[in-house]
């Protein structure tokens, strides 16, 4: 009994000595991020659907073949009701621009012809209603169901006067508290064949509107306002559609995506430990006293080098939100100590003022963290590196191809002059980049990912 | 031969006292712990070329830096000291092989003894750069700037180049007074 | 003690060429009187050695002037104060033509007397003229040299004289003759002389403190008589040699055993003879390079005048030779004293001959401008300048004509000593099996055989090839070099009474000793 008593004893001195000697070669003073607990979805509780369709007499052209062009607004629209009735637990329908109001799924299952389109008012009030897109309303209802995903169908024809001062921040108002809630908005650009009228063209003196109907194509799009997965999920559903598919191998731009969100971030890679010990690329795992190890999720790189800068790269795919404009910009929050010698038991850490130890590397496909880069620490000394990876600013980059689409107000008559036959979108970029704008005055600074390198430094 | 090496050998040490004595002291000095006090000021040196600035950004001891720095300085003055004492012993030795055979020979030696000085003034620098920059025997060689250690080499190369200098002067054979710089303006006696 | 030596005939003043040098290197007694005894007045050797005598006489005394350039009394550079007459040789018959009938008066003579002298010699002999020697004829030799008077007023015999005066005083003198047994004037004199001697002595009834020694030179040396010489010339025929040395040494055997004229007798020889290149009868033309025999002579004598030497009641005689192998090798040379080691000596002296006169000697030549490219020397500054120094000019006076004499006289022995070793080292062996291993001479001569009187020509410089051969200079020996003598001449301690040039001479000197 004694004997065993004594044994366990050491054995137990022996771990404790251990633990404590992994524990004791930290800084005295050194503070474990904030790193956000896992809120993990859960999957089984789908949400509700709102699908809002453009009921203005300009879509129904849309419905209307044209002998030379792919129609794709069909297709497309059954492609992305199938995918709505998959996101969902439940899908509503809903109409805007002429008429405001909820619809069945029969008159729902008749957005793909000219019949929904039908305005049964007098001409002048249905050209009226045709001119006022009315995008700021599905808007507002979208902000108050957060938990729902809204889906809106629509030519995004936006006159000019609805993109300014008060007309303007009845777009941008709701779009704050969507984005603030954290939810991302989608846009699909789609151009199909066209055999209609287009109103509401500006014209050259700025008196009055125009119509157009000698187009062939025109483009029309999907906005999606949700979680970022869901976004991706509609994207992913009206990808496999073959019509699409054969008219994007014609041509490439036909088709056109963004999705704008306020937090691009879609996990921190502490919480599920995505951190891996591969991702410090020039440090071996096999060099001598070299050990990872997590503590309370702060992933802890060990180890003894003569290197004087390290890398580590991480995946986009990992941590941002597929499909959105990603991280234009990162802010690193630094923490530096250091240590004269070896690693002695209350050995007093020394906590550095030195800046700009860590240079963060974007490319699209993956996030490098250059360490000290631009600092020559000591040699001889133990260094701790505490690293949390914030967010600073979203990208831009996807949003730009709309550009093709885009006509503006001072254009549009010329535009029109030309006979084009694919009628591009007025306000298009307008739209877009007032949605991107709110998206970053609500952007906040994500923690992406924090990290730690304890290290002893050899000349 | 050999008497004749004796008998010059302690004016060696002679010339070589003039400046092994501070040496010693300064070596004695640094090597002492901080608090204690001895002959010099043994945070002088530290004061003078240590750069405290990115000391005291990295929130580090100046007590311990200072301590490292002076172990470093009282090691490179170690190995400068050996290095030169090395040299102009085997110099003084040497010297009385010399192939002098004939009067007027001697100056013509001043080349090896040029060539040796030489030797010296390198090693010395080797000594130097090893201590402060090639080598990992002291971490303090990082608390000093480019500049200051620029300084502190040119400063113990002098030094040492002196002790080297004056050893020679005093400790070279009489017959080989001539290769030496400033050697044969020496009184010529019968003891020197 | 008062030393005499008296150098009978031509083997006596060739005797006295090695007796000078080996005194320069120190192994001489404190003084020594020398004399010649010599018919043949124009005798080559005879002139040679009176020359070498004044050479290291004036030299000695310039280095011995207290107060001014002084090599010390221990110094045994010169150690001995050799003394001699300006005159140093005695001529037994003076006179122009003077024959044996003319010394002895033969027509003053009765006829029985006359009858007894045709009988001893035939009308040639007591006809022959005496000015160039006795002609190998110790008959006539001894007839002519009893025949004169040991007259007090000539300059030889007055020294004699006086040395037999001192004797009575107390004093100890000791008189060497050296001479050769074969031959003509040294094979007459030599017993003659001291028989001469002792008579002085016994009048001035002096019975103790005169010790007589001699050096008796057997054969030594052959030459070849030329096919042209008249049969009727008379001339030492070397043929003859070994019979009258038989002759002589019977005479000798007798005399010694009834008579103790001599307290001590060396007897050498040399075995093969070594060969003379050149006959000459007599005269100025007749001059023969020093031979390693005769530096046994020289050596017996030192032996015989060194203090160390106690001269036993009974007559000794000591015979000095060589090893039986062909080679001559610096251990047949025998030690003076137990204290004064031959060898050494004379390997000191040919060591500073050879670094004076290459290296320090040109070096000193010139004016003080010249000399001046030596003045931040150690050496230099130390043992000349120091020590040349004049208050008057405040400079050395190295270059001034008394000191630049003195350089020059020193260099003129030196070339001496070396051409005596050089010339000693060939002809010795020269046409025979023998070898002479003592020095290695052509580096820094050329030996010319057939050259009469300059057979040995010295380099006037030297490459630094050739200097570096100094070390080997003596063979079988610990060699010193030229840097080692440099780094001696730089430590080696200064003797309290040395003065001006004499400090540096007798550095050097010193510092080519072991």
């Amino acid at each position: 009994m004694v004997k065993f008593s004594k044994i366990s004893l050491i054995v137990f001195f022996f771990l404790s000595t251990i633990v404590n000697s992994y524990a004791a070669c930290l800084p005295t003073d050194f503070k474990q991020p904030n790193i956000p607990i896992n809120t993990s979805v859960n999957e089984d509780l789908k949400d509700k659907v709102h699908v809002w369709y453009d009921a203005s007499l300009s879509m129904s052209g849309f419905t209307k073949s044209q002998s030379e062009e792919v129609n794709l607004f069909g297709p497309i629209l059954n492609s992305l009701q199938q995918a709505s009735q998959s996101l969902g637990t439940e899908t509503s329908y809903n109409t805007f621009g002429s008429r405001f109001q909820t619809i069945d799924e029969n008159r729902a299952s008749l957005v793909t012809t000219q019949e929904f389109y039908k305005c049964t008012q007098s001409a002048q009030a249905c050209v009226k209603k045709d001119r006022i897109n009315g995008l700021s309303k599905v808007l507002s209802v979208a902000k108050k169901n957060t938990d729902s995903t809204i889906i809106i169908v629509t030519d995004l024809f936006v006159s000019t006067s609805e993109t300014l001062a008060k007309n303007a921040e009845r777009i941008k108002k709701p779009l704050r508290e969507i984005f603030n809630n954290g939810q991302s908005v989608g846009i699909f650009g789609v151009s199909s064949s066209y055999n209609g009228k287009i109103s509401g063209i500006p014209t050259e003196d700025g008196l009055g509107y125009v119509t157009y109907s000698k187009a062939t194509k025109r483009p029309f799009y999907i906005i999606v306002i949700g979680s970022g997965e869901n976004i991706k999920f509609i994207e992913e559903k009206l990808k496999k559609n073959q019509k699409l598919q054969d008219a994007i191998a014609e041509n490439p731009d036909t088709y056109k995506f963004t999705m704008i969100t306020s937090n691009v971030i879609s996990e921190n890679l502490n919480i599920n430990k995505k951190v891996k010990d591969k991702d410090l690329i020039n440090i071996s795992s096999q060099s001598e006293g070299y050990k990872f190890k997590y503590k309370d999720n702060l992933p802890i790189y060990e180890f003894i080098t003569s290197k004087n800068n390290f890398e580590l790269k991480f995946n986009n795919s990992d941590f941002i939100v597929p499909g959105s404009n990603g991280v234009a910009k990162y802010k690193i929050e630094e923490h530096l100590w250091s240590l004269r010698g070896a690693c002695k038991k209350n050995d007093k850490w020394g906590k550095s003022k030195r800046e700009n130890l860590v240079e963060p590397v974007i490319t699209d496909e993956t996030l490098t963290l250059k360490f000290f880069e631009d600092t020559k620490l000591k040699w001889g000394y133990r260094w701790f590196m505490l690293a949390n990876v914030y967010t600073a600013k979203n990208g831009s980059s996807t949003q730009d191809e709309f550009k093709d689409w885009d006509l503006t107000d001072s254009d549009a008559a010329n535009h029109m002059q030309s006979d084009p036959k694919l009628f591009k979108t007025l306000n298009l970029m307008n739209i877009i980049e007032m949605i991107d704008d709110v998206a970053n005055e609500e952007f906040k600074p994500t923690l992406v990912a924090s990290v730690a390198l304890n290290f002893e430094l050899e000349k | 031969m050999i008497i004749n090496i004796l008998k010059t050998l302690p004016w060696y040490f002679v010339g070589l006292a003039v400046f092994l004595v501070p040496s010693v002291l300064l070596i004695a000095s640094l090597l002492a712990p901080l608090d204690v006090e001895s002959f010099f000021s043994n945070q002088f040196f530290a004061d003078k070329f240590m750069d405290l600035e990115t000391i005291l950004n990295d929130e580090q001891d100046p007590a311990n830096a200072t301590a490292d720095f002076n172990l470093m300085f009282a090691w490179l003055n170690i190995y400068l000291l050996i290095t030169s004492i090395a040299i102009s012993l085997s110099w003084a030795i040497g010297s009385h092989f010399l192939n002098i055979d004939e009067p007027g020979k001697a100056k013509f030696f001043g080349i090896t003894w040029t060539i040796i000085s030489g030797i010296l003034v390198g090693s010395l620098l080797i000594v130097n750069y090893t201590i402060f920059s090639w080598s990992n025997f002291f971490m303090a060689q990082q608390d000093i700037t480019v500049r200051d250690m620029n300084t502190m080499v040119l400063i113990s190369t002098i030094y040492y180049s002196l002790m080297y200098w004056l050893s020679c002067i005093l400790g070279t054979a009489r017959q080989a007074r001539s290769a030496v710089l400033l050697a044969n303006k020496l009184p010529a006696r019968n003891f020197l | 003690m008062k030393n005499f030596l008296i150098g009978i005939g031509g083997t006596g003043a060739k005797c006295i060429e090695h007796l000078v040098h080996t005194c320069s290197a120190g192994l001489g007694p404190d003084q020594l009187w020398v004399g010649m005894v010599d018919q043949d007045e124009a005798n080559g050797n005879v002139n040679k050695t009176k020359i070498l005598l004044n050479r290291y006489i004036s030299l000695r005394n310039k280095l011995r002037e207290e107060g001014k350039n002084d090599l010390s009394n221990e110094s045994n550079l010169f150690k001995t104060n050799i003394t001699t007459d300006p005159d140093a040789v005695w001529i037994p018959l003076p006179g122009a033509d003077p024959t044996l009938k003319a010394v002895v008066n033969y027509n003053a003579l009765k006829d029985e007397v006359k009858g007894l002298l045709n009988c001893l010699y035939d009308p040639t002999e007591q006809n022959l003229p005496l000015s160039e020697g006795f002609r190998g004829r110790p008959n006539i030799g001894a007839a002519a040299m009893l025949a004169t008077a040991a007259n007090e007023n000539s300059k030889f015999w007055s020294q004699i004289h006086k040395a037999i005066d001192a004797a009575r005083g107390g004093e100890e003198v000791r008189i060497f003759i050296i001479g050769s047994i074969f031959g003509g004037t040294g094979a007459s004199g030599f017993p003659n002389i001291a028989r001469k001697i002792r008579a002085i002595q016994e009048e001035k009834s002096v019975t103790s403190n005169v010790y007589i020694g001699g050096a008796l030179m057997l054969p030594y040396f052959d030459y070849d008589v030329p096919d042209d010489i008249d049969d009727g010339t008379i001339f030492a025929k070397p043929n003859q040699f070994l019979d009258q040395t038989k002759a002589a040494l019977e005479y000798y055997s007798k005399l010694f055993e009834h008579n103790k004229i001599f307290d001590q007798v060396y007897v050498t020889g040399w075995d093969p003879l070594s060969k003379l290149p050149k006959f000459e009868v007599g005269g100025n033309t007749q001059f023969n390079s020093p031979l390693f025999a005769e530096t046994y002579a020289a050596l017996g004598a030192l032996k015989f005048f060194n203090e160390d030497n106690k001269i036993a009641e009974t007559q000794e005689i000591f015979h000095i030779g060589k090893n039986e192998s062909n080679d001559i090798l610096w251990s047949d040379i025998p030690n003076v004293s137990a204290n004064l080691n031959s060898k050494d000596k004379i390997i000191n002296l040919i060591r500073f001959a050879f670094s004076y006169n290459w290296m320090y000697g040109p070096a000193l030549t010139g004016s003080l401008s010249k000399i001046k490219k030596y003045s931040n020397e150690h050496w230099f500054k130390r043992l000349i300048e120091a020590n040349t120094y004049s208050d008057e000019t405040k400079s050395s006076i190295i270059g001034n004509e008394n000191n630049q004499k003195i350089i020059m006289q020193m260099r003129e022995y030196c070339q001496d000593v070396l051409t005596w070793i050089t010339d000693m080292t060939h002809s010795t062996v020269v046409d025979s099996d023998q070898r002479m291993d003592l020095i290695l001479t052509d580096f820094f001569s050329e030996y010319q055989p057939k050259e009469n009187s300059k057979k040995v020509k010295l380099k006037e410089k030297l490459s630094s090839t050739e200097k570096k051969q100094f070390k080997k200079l003596i063979i079988d020996n610990d060699n010193l070099t030229l840097a080692n003598i440099m780094s001696n001449i730089s430590y080696m301690g200064t003797k309290r009474d040395q003065k001006g040039l004499g400090i540096f001479m007798d550095i050097l000197f010193r510092s080519c000793g072991k």
